[in-house]
């Protein structure tokens, strides 16, 4: 998205709900990931990730009724290397991550979101856009710090916390 | 579904062998015996007549020695007798491989071009030899072949019909014109003449039938045309001898039905083809021979695991390996029957005569499609090349088991464990229903599983379906009374057929069970059949007697057991089925 | 070129089957995954007139994890059985997909021979260069010098097979790249692949985060192809052999014509098939 330019409230609500359910999607993914890989305490977090994002993105669905959206493909995004924590990559999750890189992994993606919407704040011209953009640089922001509070309750992992003695099994 | 009977020969039970003529003609590459010989055979079929012909030739791909093999007959024929009445050769060059083929006795009659030099191997056996002017008289014929001289001698010989060549000839060269028919009939008309300077054999001369329709037809085509009438629109081919002209004669035929033939790249390829084709609906077969079944055998697994219905015609010839491609021979029994890796039930059928390719392959076409899974037809290239004239087989409807689904079902399990053990199979396209096919050991549902449940379930299901279906008669051919039984399968039917026939025009009962159905077993149908036999002949053409163990491995057999394993390349002949009985008679 | 879609009746979500992937966490495949939902939602296409074949390997694991119609054949077979389905049911839309070692080493004649046939369907080859089921052997694209498989101690001193050239070189219609990195750019590819005509072929780069955590920087390396797509052979020979493995987007839009055999009856009765067996 960087680059780019918002001018209009339906473009930066259709944008930040497809950004908002691909969270809530990729959330779910990495819960489902830990579940498989009996990882229970970071398959826990992700859920109540997936679940606060989901409330997050009820409340711009809210302020999208009565809109009409337009679609937007995704590789319209525009999403660069940048930037494109805003959704964490399916890279970033490992089976053996501790409730710290999980809270860490989602203080980055809040992060980049905030980011971007002072970015897109600060590139538009319309005072709706740049008023709602705003307030949900501020969200992300506040949810970070929340994020950040949150993982002070758990130790930093020591090096070496991704060692697995057993080698990979052998599937096929 | 009354099918048997016309695809099986029609003959007396007292009568003994058929009376029949055997006739053999012989010359290098170019000659033209074969078209000869086929045309021979068309017109006997013409004049109502039954009959057969192979080809049997050097490993050349042109030229070389080359002979077409005749057995004519007013009853239908099935195999080859051991011994040839007539034998004409247009010119005498490595003749002698053929020895082993062609047996001749003082009875025979031995024709060769005038000069030509009869090898000590062919007139050792003795038979009368007769020389005509064969190349003198086609010289003096515009466009004149010594192989229409050849023609026509025969043709008068066995006092068959000069119209119904002439029509043969007019059908067969109408695309070369007037020119060309003219040129042969002028050759068949000099052979007829001089001929005539044969002293007639009354034996030698066959009276013309009633006029039925008859077709000129190879196991090859039968199965094509059997392929078809089972529903097969899909075929995957890769060409390899002797399988090749099932996969020829679809390729035009199935686009006229709709369907559609594509060559793959190898055999690893063909099978997926099918799995793909099948699994989107089309009934799918292909056609190979034993070292294309070889690398078709890990797909095959798929096809049984993933339940997706497949059929592959296995036309076997002589192995290992490479073998003798030209050649016949009954050894992938085995592979065909355990070659598969883990435990995968499936289909094998035999057809038992060159019509009855064209039965058991639309049988196995609509096995695999009720059954969702592979079927394995065992032909060999003695079946599938011979060619032969029959009474126009019998047309069969199967009522399929419908088990595609094309409508939204409600809870669409694929692999869903039931009491036949067919689960409901959907067709893509088909909305609600989308499942993923499988060779991974699955749930009921499709999904992926190692777990010991899963495992039992899916295997039982895929035993059950196959071992509780009904299969009918259809799984043998059981013929005669007696306590002395021939147990035998394929194409060694044919000589097992006649020598049991010519027993019994000695007053000796022998009984036949030829089992068309191998795989899964019929242990209670085999035990009804042989009750009350003390002594049972196995017959195959194969060194490692695979047949005879398979029988031993998988049925009770309370009677005393005999093999007789004879491998290829030279065909099993009545005469050898007949001494082998006897002298166990006579124990 | 893929336009934007109005209103896609089904979102991306939509053609997930719901089973759980048994990938690791941080395997490229579940971007690839992504993508592929994402095209098909773009194009509006019904779940069950789309199937998906595949082979074995970790990437072709794939079909079950889609609500379309699927197929986990054997190994290297993906695309024989993707072409006798299209083949006979050419109104299907049929991707195969499989991974570096099914597609180039054991179904590497079938790779040849589907791009000279040219039937209607898109190949997605996820390239990780390794063998992940088998744990982490050597795979047709793996550099000479990869050490760490105790199958070639020291590397396999073989170059590397490149894929896109020897597409090009059989006769595919389309070849593009796309990387797992970048769902979003794959799945623009994809949808630019479904479309054009005839048999495309799509290398996807997939990171190993397993045998290959090294990969994860191809995230840092990959860009958009500086050039348009060309549909000269030659021009897009010079293009693939100068290729640095990174290049991202369509590199060639051949305009041969599919293959597709018509399906069409011509006889009334079947048995005038039998008139050239009747004497």
């Amino acid at each position: 998205m960087t680059g780019s330019q918002i001018d209009s409230k339906v473009e930066l609500l259709a944008r930040t709900l497809a950004m908002l359910s691909e969270m809530v999607e990729r959330y779910d993914l990495f819960a489902d990931q830990m579940e498989v890989m009996n990882n229970p305490e970071a398959a826990e977090l992700f859920r109540w990730l997936e679940k606060k994002q989901n409330s997050r993105t009820r409340v711009v669905q809210e302020l999208s009724e009565g809109l009409t959206l337009p679609h937007i493909p995704p590789w319209d995004y525009n999403w660069d290397d940048a930037i494109n924590t805003e959704v964490p990559g399916h890279s970033s999750a490992h089976y053996m991550m501790t409730p710290y890189h999980t809270l860490t992994l989602a203080m980055d993606v809040e992060q980049s979101a905030a980011d971007l919407f002072r970015q897109i704040e600060q590139g538009s011209t319309v005072a709706e856009v740049q008023k709602l953009a705003r307030s949900f640089a501020r969200e992300a922001s506040e949810f970070r710090d929340y994020l950040k509070q949150k993982r002070a309750a758990h130790p930093v992992p020591e090096a070496g916390w991704d060692e697995d003695e057993d080698p990979p099994l052998l599937l096929e | 579904m009354n099918n048997s009977a016309s695809t099986e020969t029609a003959k007396g039970s007292s009568t003994g062998a058929p009376r029949s003529l055997s006739i053999a003609m012989l010359g290098s590459g170019g000659s033209g015996v074969m078209t000869a010989g086929q045309q021979l055979l068309d017109a006997a079929g013409q004049a109502g007549w039954y009959g057969m012909m192979t080809r049997s030739s050097g490993p050349q791909i042109r030229g070389g020695e080359a002979a077409a093999l005749l057995r004519l007959s007013p009853q239908p024929v099935e195999t080859h007798k051991g011994r040839f009445d007539i034998l004409l050769a247009i010119d005498w060059l490595n003749a002698d491989r053929f020895v082993g083929e062609i047996i001749l006795d003082s009875n025979s009659i031995v024709i060769g071009d005038v000069g030509g030099q009869v090898p000590d191997a062919i007139s050792n056996m003795g038979g009368r030899y007769v020389e005509l002017p064969l190349s003198e008289l086609a010289k003096g014929i515009t466009g004149g072949r010594p192989n229409m001289v050849a023609l026509g001698a025969l043709a008068q010989l066995i006092n068959l019909p000069v119209d119904a060549l002439e029509k043969v000839l007019t059908k067969s060269l109408s695309k070369k014109g007037e020119a060309a028919i003219e040129a042969s009939m002028s050759g068949v008309r000099a052979g007829i003449e001089q001929a005539s300077a044969i002293p007639d054999i009354p034996e030698f001369r066959i009276e013309a039938n009633s006029q039925v329709e008859r077709w000129s037809i190879t196991g090859n085509e039968a199965a094509g045309l059997g392929a078809i009438r089972g529903g097969v629109r899909f075929v995957a081919a890769y060409p390899i001898t002797p399988g090749t002209e099932i996969l020829e004669w679809l390729a035009p035929n199935l686009k006229k039905v709709g369907g559609v033939l594509v060559q793959a790249e190898d055999e690893l390829a063909s099978i997926n083809q099918l799995i793909g084709g099948s699994f989107g609906g089309t009934p799918s077969l292909t056609a190979t021979s034993g070292p294309g079944l070889a690398l078709m055998i890990e797909s095959i697994g798929l096809a049984v695991a993933s339940e997706t219905p497949v059929v592959v015609v296995d036309v076997m010839r002589g192995g290992p390996s490479t073998g003798i491609p030209t050649k016949s021979e009954q050894s992938d029994l085995n592979i065909a029957l355990y070659g598969l890796h883990g435990d995968a039930p499936h289909i094998v059928v035999a057809p038992m005569s060159i019509g009855d390719c064209l039965f058991t392959t639309q049988w196995a076409t609509h096995l695999a499609e009720t059954l969702q899974t592979a079927s394995i037809v065992l032909s060999d290239q003695s079946l599938g090349q011979t060619r032969a004239l029959i009474d126009r087989p019998a047309d069969i409807a199967f009522v399929s088991g419908g088990r595609k689904i094309t409508s939204k079902a409600e809870d669409f399990r694929r692999y869903v464990v039931n009491e036949s053990g067919v689960s409901p199979m959907s067709i893509p396209g088909t909305p609600g229903c989308q499942y993923t096919a499988d060779g991974l050991e699955h749930s009921p549902t499709g999904t992926p599983s190692s777990r010991a449940e899963d495992h039992i379930q899916q295997l039982n299901k895929r035993k059950r379906k196959l071992d509780q279906f009904d299969y009918g008669d259809h799984w043998a051919k059981i013929e005669g009374k007696g306590d002395m039984a021939v147990l035998t399968w394929g194409s060694s039917t044919g000589p097992v057929s006649e020598a049991i026939d010519m027993l019994a025009a000695e007053g000796h009962k022998v009984r036949l069970i030829s089992m068309r159905l191998l795989s899964p077993t019929q242990p209670e149908r085999l035990a009804a059949a042989l009750a009350g036999v003390q002594r049972t002949l196995v017959v195959e053409q194969c060194h490692g007697a695979q047949f005879y163990h398979y029988l031993r491995a998988h049925y009770d057999l309370p009677c005393e057991l005999r093999s007789m394993a004879v491998p290829g390349p030279l065909m099993i002949r009545p005469d050898d089925v007949y001494s082998e009985l006897k002298a166990w008679e006579n124990d | 070129m893929e336009t934007a879609n109005p209103c896609p009746s089904l979102k991306p979500n939509e053609y997930k089957s719901g089973t759980k992937p048994v990938w690791c966490p941080g395997c490229g495949d579940y971007s690839v995954l992504l993508a592929i939902t994402k095209a098909m939602s773009e194009m509006n296409l019904e779940p069950e007139n789309v199937a998906l074949v595949s082979g074995i390997g970790c990437s072709s694991r794939l079909p079950a994890y889609l609500n379309v119609y699927g197929f986990h054949a054997v190994h290297g077979r993906a695309l024989p059985v993707a072409t006798g389905l299209k083949v006979s049911r050419p109104d299907l839309t049929v991707l195969a997909a499989g991974g570096d070692g099914d597609g180039f080493s054991i179904g590497g004649n079938h790779f040849m021979h589907a791009c000279r046939r040219n039937v209607d369907m898109t190949y997605i080859v996820m390239d990780n260069q390794v063998y992940g089921m088998t744990k982490g052997q050597a795979s047709p694209t793996t550099d000479p010098d990869w050490d760490k498989s105790k199958l070639t101690p020291g590397g396999t001193k073989i170059n590397p097979y490149y894929p896109l050239v020897i597409a090009l070189a059989s006769g595919a219609n389309f070849i593009a790249r796309a990387s797992s990195t970048d769902p979003n750019g794959a799945a623009k590819v994809l949808v630019d692949a479904i479309r054009h005509p005839g048999f495309s072929f799509v290398h996807m780069l997939s990171p190993c985060v397993t045998f290959r955590p090294e990969q994860k920087d191809w995230k840092k390396m990959v860009r958009a192809a500086p050039v348009e797509p060309t549909k000269d052979p030659a021009v897009a020979a010079k293009r693939l052999m100068t290729d640095d493995n990174f290049f991202l987007g369509t590199l060639y839009k051949g305009d041969r014509a599919a293959y597709q055999p018509e399906l069409k009856t011509t006889v009334e009765h079947l048995s005038d098939l039998e008139q050239g067996f009747v004497l």
